[in-house]
């Protein structure tokens, strides 16, 4: 899934209501949060067996 | 009043009222004065001059009965993020513009108790969520410094208030930086205590597990003071047989700083040897995860507090804050598990260093004011969002609700720059005690 439509389809989940427009203009901001969100997922998310 | 006294520091406004050097209505004058001629600044949402002349005539009639409470007669001015009874508090946003609260806030009632003077209202970032103050409801804040730039925020009224006279003192909040950003772009000192030391009831919500409540000032005496007031405990420095042992800030978080930034801060910290200050260099490699901690627990609350009005008010927030708050709104619960184990660990390797050093210095912005509408700041090694590099040196210390004080340093390329230095949970007094040593040695003249 590409990130704009996992975007959409997350707004839609959340309730949002998100004009075509809206969603243009927070797709910059996603796309930084997941790049940086990663490092947080990489460096903790030890699994079961590594807590 | 002589030209001296409304340009004063605080603590020097309280003896002179104590010794009738001036009046508490005289020193009032003397700051609507300067709100009134300062007005293209926007420091101010509501000015409450009428209110205030009252409050500082009744101050007056308890400084001639020989009342001594703390702050008697003094001009103060509050965020408009805190309620005022009777008075409009708007938290900088068109949602609550017409919100006349029936409660002061904890805070402000302290203050009260205390004698201040409330001349107004600051102006602030909407909702005191972002480090601007570029305001689309109540105005774009400017600095005293130069116009054309940014003051910092959230709490950037505030921050020009204390600066140029309109109040002897104020009282901000921090959830990532907003006391100590603005205090540090325009040449003041912001104290962010230890998190719950000031309490937050009556305080517009921005991220509850990082929200502070502290003073904005001219000098470190004056923001020591109202920390007293605003706690109600006092701020003694931890007892220790040697002197005081600074740790300066070394690794990845303090890579990219203005050069004239990082020369500043080394030596404001290296004049500090003259003092029997021990100075020594630390790492804190838990501080890499630190910006993504702060942002998935500050977007995922802020919008957890917004979350109704997100759906049934949107066109009333501004542009950035909208944006902000939508991207909260989609933060899966994982990630901010993640981001609190990232906080524990953090605090974990902040204790520790606490062992080793009483406080740790570093730039409270890497950068100088930004120019109003910047977006970007150009490093050598890549860009960055403005409002990203504003906060990435004080962000850590709302993670942890460590203490944490910005006090001016110097001055560079004509703008002033402040040293950051945090310590121990409590220990407010090892924080003002080295900011005190920074300020004598900087000796700046920074009044606008």
């Amino acid at each position: 899934m590409q990130v704009a439509d996992r975007l959409q389809a997350l707004a839609s989940a959340a309730g949002l209501g998100l004009t075509e427009a809206e969603l243009q203009a927070l797709l910059p901001a996603y796309r930084r949060y997941l790049a940086l969100v990663l490092t947080l997922r990489v460096a903790l998310d030890v699994g079961v067996e590594g807590a | 009043v002589s030209a001296d006294l409304d340009e004063a520091s605080l603590t020097e406004q309280v003896a002179a009222l104590r010794q009738r050097r001036v009046s508490a209505p005289e020193l009032l004058e003397a700051c609507l004065r300067r709100i009134e001629s300062g007005r293209s600044l926007r420091a101010f949402i509501t000015v409450t001059a009428e209110r205030a002349r009252r409050q500082a005539k009744l101050a007056q009639r308890r400084l001639d009965q020989g009342d001594q409470a703390p702050l008697l007669g003094v001009p103060v001015a509050v965020k408009d993020l805190f309620a005022t009874a009777g008075v409009r508090t708007t938290a900088g946003s068109r949602i609550l513009r017409d919100w006349v609260p029936r409660r002061d806030a904890a805070a402000v009632a302290r203050l009260r108790q205390a004698g201040a003077v409330l001349v107004g209202k600051t102006n602030l970032h909407e909702f005191a969520y972002g480090v601007t103050t570029s305001n689309p409801h109540w105005g774009v804040a400017r600095n005293p410094w130069d116009p054309s730039r940014t003051p910092g925020g959230s709490s950037g009224g505030s921050a020009i208030a204390v600066v140029t006279g309109m109040c002897a003192g104020a009282l901000g909040s921090d959830t990532g930086g907003s006391i100590r950003i603005p205090a540090a772009l325009t040449g003041c000192v912001g104290l962010k205590p230890t998190y719950g030391a000031v309490p937050l009831g009556g305080c517009v919500p921005l991220a509850w597990s990082l929200d502070h409540a502290g003073p904005i000032t001219r000098r470190v005496e004056d923001a020591g003071l109202l920390f007293e007031v605003l706690a109600g405990r006092p701020a003694p420095s931890r007892q220790r047989r040697d002197g005081l042992r600074i740790g300066i800030l070394r690794g990845e978080l303090v890579e990219d700083v203005d050069p004239d930034v990082r020369s500043a801060v080394d030596a404001a910290l290296f004049a500090l040897r003259k003092d029997s200050v021990q100075v020594r260099e630390i790492r804190l490699p838990e501080l890499a995860l630190s910006v993504a901690a702060q942002l998935v627990t500050l977007r995922s609350e802020a919008s957890a507090v917004h979350h109704r009005w997100l759906r049934s008010r949107k066109r009333s927030y501004g542009r950035d804050v909208l944006l902000r708050l939508q991207l909260g709104a989609l933060i899966p619960a994982i990630d901010y598990v993640f981001a609190q184990r990232a906080r524990d660990r953090l605090l974990t390797a902040l204790a520790r260093c606490f062992e080793r050093v009483d406080v740790i210095a570093l730039p409270t912005t890497p950068i100088l004011a930004p120019r109003i509408g910047e977006r970007v700041h150009r490093w050598k090694t890549g860009s960055e969002p403005i409002e990203g590099a504003l906060v990435r040196l004080t962000l850590p210390f709302n993670l942890t609700g460590a203490p944490a004080i910005s006090v001016p340093c110097a001055i560079a390329r004509g703008l002033p720059v402040g040293l950051q230095l945090a310590g121990a949970w409590g220990d407010e007094g090892s924080v003002l005690e080295l900011a005190r040593l920074v300020e004598a040695r900087a000796d700046l003249s920074l009044s606008k």
